[in-house]
């Protein structure tokens, strides 16, 4: 028998944990590369009319050379015409956002690796080489009405309004709007299979929806646009986020605690987990299906056939609605 | 070695290949894996976003029964 010691998890956000696992910190990186050394940066290019392609340049390296550096080196030196797009070179505009190696970050703000891909954002239409149409985000966040509408007089001046009130609202204003988050989600990839508006509009929401002053009838009707439930809490947004926003744990786990009270309808799905939960002890998946979709769940007859075959659903426990060990528990602990 | 085992939900159902697996992971590196038989669900991102405190208590019980047995 080997004794298996673990290697220190390490803690902190989601973002320091993924930095740990893909061995990306300072001092790592700094020691990667000398001036004198020469990158590799393939940058993908696109042209509506003429397709996509992958070009290879060969890059000097310079002392603190970010992203930013070698694209704006590449285009003085090498390709002319290359698209992309940055203003404040200072992590505040939001404007340079690019996919470097498969994560989404900042071209101003990350350090330059030896072998780099540089690709745009996903999930949003390219324009040409690395710049996206952002107009699809921004007409969602436009339906979102993103104010503040009072529907109640000012309780006096100085207005009373507590820190803590505003905890989860100020953080979303850190927001820059470089959408890395919604390039990064995987449910806004799944395209029109949900109506998920995207973690990068959910933050420009709840700058307004989480602020205690707003009409609730605003917040919820803007809500119920949302399609919140769809996410599925995969922590993906909060890892490349460049102004480090909690945006599961901060944003859209608040406005799902608001959705599930503003507007009941939208939380079916945890609310018939919750039932089963507090009935059965733990979840039962067919039940969970029949739950929410009811009867129409059942015309996937070849899917419902293989999880039979596989074990993975077992109806004679769904249908006589079987108790787990933990039943008595759950009940106690739910009630 | 002993160790307190906890298979969620769908180590038990949808994905129950995970369950097998860890059992004959478990097996081959010498651990004996004591299944925490009373465990609830967890209640997962669901019910963390609409009963916060059901979410804690729920998750409270399940890692002080693995503290007893573990």
């Amino acid at each position: 028998v080997v004794n298996i010691v673990p290697a220190p998890l390490g803690s902190g956000d989601a973002r320091r944990l993924g930095q740990i696992e893909r061995h990306d910190s300072l001092e790592a990186r700094n020691s990667r590369l000398a001036v004198g050394d020469t990158l590799t940066v393939r940058v993908r290019r696109f042209e509506r009319e003429g397709g996509a392609d992958i070009l290879e340049f060969r890059v000097p390296y310079q002392r603190a050379m970010r992203v930013l550096d070698a694209l704006n080196w590449i285009a003085e030196n090498e390709a002319r015409d290359l698209a992309y797009r940055w203003f404040c070179g200072s992590k505040m505009c939001g404007t340079c956002a690019v996919r470097m190696n498969g994560r989404e970050v900042l071209a101003c703000w990350e350090a330059v690796e030896p072998d780099m891909t540089i690709e745009p954002l996903r999930n949003l239409p390219v324009i040409r080489d690395l710049v996206v149409d952002r107009s699809p985000f921004e007409r969602i966040v436009a339906s979102l009405e993103p104010w503040i509408e009072r529907t109640a007089p000012y309780a006096g001046f100085p207005e009373p309004l507590l820190h803590k009130e505003m905890e989860n609202a100020s953080k979303a204003l850190d927001c820059i709007g470089c959408m890395a988050c919604y390039s990064a989600c995987p449910v806004i990839g799944l395209g029109n299979l949900t109506d998920f508006a995207g973690p990068a509009p959910l933050v420009q929401l709840a700058q307004t929806a989480l602020d205690p002053r707003n009409d609730p009838t605003k917040v919820g009707r803007a809500l119920a646009q949302t399609g919140i439930f769809n996410c599925v809490s995969c922590y993906k947004c909060e890892e490349v986020c460049p102004a480090g926003i909690p945006i599961v744990s901060r944003v859209i786990e608040p406005l799902k605690a608001r959705a599930a009270v503003l507007v009941p309808g939208m939380a079916k799905h945890p609310q018939i987990l919750r039932r089963i939960v507090a009935a059965r002890g733990r979840v039962d998946p067919g039940a969970l299906v029949l739950g929410v979709q009811g009867f129409t769940a059942l015309r996937n007859l070849p899917r419902i056939w293989r999880m039979l075959v596989r074990g993975k659903i077992n109806p004679v426990r769904t249908l006589l609605g079987l108790r787990t060990a933990a039943a008595s528990a759950a009940r106690r602990l739910l009630s | 070695m002993k160790f307190a085992y906890y298979p969620g939900c769908s180590a038990r159902s949808t994905c129950a290949e995970l369950n097998e697996a860890t059992h004959r992971v478990a097996e081959k590196l010498g651990l004996e894996l004591t299944q925490l038989e009373s465990a609830t669900c967890t209640g997962a991102r669901e019910l963390r976003a609409i009963d916060l405190i059901g979410f804690f208590t729920l998750n409270l019980r399940i890692l002080a029964l693995a503290e007893r047995e573990g």
